[in-house]
């Protein structure tokens, strides 16, 4: 650009003295910048001059997209103009002068930053959230949860858990079980075991409180293959912090959606809930996963195998699946009874099978209830594993594979 | 119309219109209130030009870049986005500038970090400090609002002028004195979380939460006044009438109009449901992998939108109202013309569009919002903005302007 031949720009003018718009003419060669008002007279520049300056002591805002540029003067005037090409041809100016607007205008940076903002999301929820919420975790004293689990109990005592009707003799079984697995574990000092009545399963609350419950005593029959299994498990959550690594992850999870919806407003928590639900769940899969594994070395070590665990899972999935078979044959039967009743036919055949079927206990016998329906039960895995994204715990087949493998090792 | 609830119409409207009847309430009525422009009076609608393509690439580098510093570029970012939103807002032929510089905002989330980790570690793990850490949080609330408010406030301008607020501590005390209450209530009787009697309930209990029903629109107006009221632009005061009465009123419609939807959103997802049975029972379920998630997004989704309409509703009631009653100095106010129906369908298509691209509209349904917010209010004029503003104005002090910087932090997280 020659020093000679102003390049003009239409612009408008704020003093900063007052709320005054003026409309202006720059006129900035390679030295200076002119500034003069729209319509006065072009021979007598040096009288309507509103501003006549240095060029360099002239600051040009950075560009941010198609934001028009502002041009503060010394003395605190201010030229802004959408007019972009002049002002970058005036000043000597690429609109990428930034190394940030280099990056928001180059299609492939932003391509790149798109791809590398899913991997980093997907990377820091697969990864780097759960690890670094193991490593805050162990540096967090184990008492700091008791008030947590306190608490956690008295809500699970009050809505869902009873007083256990278990016999003496039967408890103290499971707590010597309990004592023995805790002792090999080295978590002595940091469990404590409790019974309560409810449908089979068995729970590590935060502080150390693992619960048994009457249900799955009854289901295991009390044999202790089987409960050391479960224990085993239980004791993998406590040893690994599982509670409060949830709690650390669920925070860390909201922070990063938070950081991506950060300015949208009046959007429903849908849009946030649905991730967190997912991310969530990922999570606890994982831990169960992890508690697995703890399980059958902690197994191995106290001279079982990892074999019971397998064992008390395919009796936990007996039982799941004949629940969920009966719930299925009770929808059949009261589907058929409408039929009789609208079609006025009986078939007395089929009833007599469904009342079959439905007569076993799911807790005394659940694998008889399954026999002759490896078609049904086959359906159900199948949903189970293509729903799988949806569950807190791996499906159970998965769960079996992975201790007889450890077995055979 | 007969109200009782009667706004305080701005004197320059009443004294030179005391006859126009349809100013009596502005405040609830936004399809009549009287946001025409009178004889010799000029409408300049504030307009939008940012586009959603253009606010895309400044979203993703910016938000891949807080992500990736664990949120340390989280102020540069804000600056950027910021500049982005006011620079692209015109009203009368000029625009809008965002001065901040990321330290001091920098600074304040240091402090929002802070607390978070404070509130984390004896909130989350030992729920029975819980109170006692959101009463801290009440008490410093008014200090940490009204600095914010002075700093986002002194680093905005319009036509080279900077705005500012000018209230004080005490402002903020009064106007947000309900949190400190409800705060002290949930520490004299915590909700839950007694062992000794779990089972006994105390009708104690529940007075925080009556408490802050009760106090929620005083809450609501008395934060947006505190902002409206204790504002200036150069040296022109802004100034907003609305009562507190007002907020009352539109919240207690809010209620209303939010249970009625709520019931059809029910009657709604039960025919939903009532259909995806049916079809399930002719297999199509089977076989689809994510149709667990679909039929249970299809039946949320009547009360999430239902959610919209009310927040819609309540949101578009309380701009205008505030809005509609504020002037800039005494030739100069505002109109708002928000409507409930475009914004509800606004949200409701957002939300619909972030959840199905998985997030990628997020900055299309930000600049969306932000342009019907706009692009709904004008300055109404009696006479030129460039006469009125230019005697009335004083040139900003830029040693005051330093230490309001240097004491003044940006909380928002």
């Amino acid at each position: 650009m020659s020093a000679d031949i102003p390049t003009q720009v239409n612009a408008m003018w704020f003093d900063g003295q007052t709320a005054r718009r003026t409309e202006v003419r720059l006129r900035v060669t390679g030295r200076t910048a002119l500034v003069t008002r729209v319509g006065a007279d072009e021979g007598d520049i040096g009288s309507t001059a509103i501003a006549h300056v240095p060029r360099d002591s002239v600051q040009v805002s950075e560009r941010i997209g198609d934001t028009p540029y502002r041009l503060t003067f010394p003395g605190g005037g201010l030229a802004v103009t959408s007019d972009h090409a002049a002002v970058e041809s005036a000043f000597g100016l690429s609109p990428s002068e930034h190394w940030l607007s280099r990056m928001e205008r180059a299609r492939w940076v932003v391509v790149a930053a798109l791809v590398g903002l899913a991997a980093v999301v997907f990377f820091a929820y697969q990864t780097l959230i759960p690890l670094a919420a193991a490593a805050v975790a162990q540096r967090i004293p184990r008492e700091a949860e008791k008030t947590l689990g306190t608490v956690a109990l008295q809500g699970l005592d009050r809505w869902m858990l009873k007083t256990s009707k278990l016999e003496a003799k039967e408890l103290s079984a499971v707590r010597e079980l309990f004592a023995e697995l805790a002792e090999q574990a080295g978590l002595s000092g940091a469990v404590e075991l409790q019974f309560r009545d409810a449908e089979p399963n068995a729970l590590a609350l935060p502080g150390g409180t693992v619960i048994v419950t009457d249900g799955l005593v009854r289901l295991f029959k009390a044999d202790q293959r089987l409960l050391a299994g479960v224990i085993a498990h239980e004791l993998g959550h406590v040893q690994h912090r599982h509670s409060l690594r949830h709690l650390l992850a669920g925070s860390a999870s909201s922070l990063m959606v938070g950081a991506l919806l950060g300015d949208v407003s009046g959007v429903s928590t849908l849009v946030t809930a649905a991730p967190l639900l997912l991310s969530t769940l990922h999570y606890t899969r994982e831990a169960e996963r992890e508690a697995d594994q703890y399980a059958f070395d902690l197994l191995k070590k106290s001279g079982r195998s990892a074999t019971d665990f397998a064992a008390a899972m395919r009796r936990f999935e007996a039982m799941e699946l004949c629940a969920e078979l009966r719930a299925k044959l009770r929808d059949e039967a009261i589907e058929e009874a409408v039929l009789e009743r609208n079609a006025a036919r009986d078939t007395p055949k089929d009833r007599r099978k469904s009342e079959d079927r439905t007569a076993d206990s799911c807790l005394e016998s659940p694998e008889r209830a399954l026999v002759g329906r490896e078609k049904d039960i086959a359906e159900l895995r199948k949903e189970d594993r293509e729903t799988g994204y949806m569950h807190t715990h791996p499906v159970t087949q998965e769960r079996i594979r992975a201790a007889e493998a450890a077995a055979s090792r | 119309m007969t109200d009782v609830f009667v706004g305080v119409s701005p004197s320059f409207g009443a004294r030179a219109h005391a006859g126009v009847s349809r100013e009596t309430h502005p405040e609830l009525s936004p399809a009549t209130n009287a946001t025409d422009a009178w004889l010799g009076e000029k409408i300049e609608p504030f307009k939008f030009t940012g586009e959603a393509g253009e606010y895309f690439r400044i979203w993703v580098v910016n938000t891949f870049l807080t992500i990736v510093t664990l949120g340390l570029w989280s102020p540069w970012a804000k600056i950027r986005k910021r500049r982005f939103f006011l620079r692209h807002t015109w009203v009368a032929g000029a625009n809008f500038e965002y001065h901040a510089r990321p330290w001091p905002i920098f600074r304040g989330r240091v402090i929002a970090a802070a607390a978070f980790i404070v509130y984390w570690f004896t909130g989350e793990i030992n729920p029975r400090y819980a109170p006692w850490i959101a009463l801290l949080i009440a008490v410093l609330a008014p200090w940490l609002m009204v600095s914010s408010l002075r700093f986002n406030l002194s680093n905005t301008s319009y036509r080279n002028l900077r705005f500012a607020f000018t209230g004080t501590l005490m402002d903020g005390v009064k106007a947000l004195w309900p949190l400190i209450l409800v705060a002290a209530l949930t520490v004299a009787y915590p909700p839950l979380f007694d062992p000794a009697d779990f089972d006994r309930f105390e009708w104690q209990m529940i007075l925080p939460s009556l408490a802050l029903v009760a106090l929620y629109p005083y809450l609501h107006g008395s934060f947006r006044l505190l902002l409206l009221n204790h504002s200036r632009f150069g040296s022109a005061p802004i100034a907003c009438t609305t009562r507190i009465k007002t907020f009352y009123a539109i919240h207690f419609r809010g209620l209303f109009a939010g249970i009625g939807v709520m019931v059809i959103a029910g009657i709604a997802s039960a025919m939903l449901f009532g259909l995806l049975f049916v079809s399930s029972k002719a297999d199509l379920g089977a076989h689809i992998k994510w149709l667990t998630v679909l039929s249970a997004l299809l039946l949320s989704l009547p009360a999430a939108f239902a959610t919209l309409l009310w927040y819609a509703f309540t949101r578009t009631r309380f701009i205008n109202a505030t809005f509609n009653l504020t002037t800039v100095s005494p030739t100069v106010r505002v109109r708002s013309q928000i409507k409930t129906m475009p914004m509800a369908k606004l949200y409701m298509v957002n939300t619909l569009g972030i959840l199905f691209s998985l997030g990628l509209l997020i900055p299309w349904a930000v600049v969306r919002t932000v342009k019907q917010r706009v692009e709904t209010t004008a300055l109404v004029m009696n006479g030129d903005l460039d006469d009125i503003i230019a005697d009335a104005v004083v040139p900003a002090s830029a040693a005051a302007d330093a230490a309001s910087d240097f004491f003044s932090l940006d909380v928002a997280l």
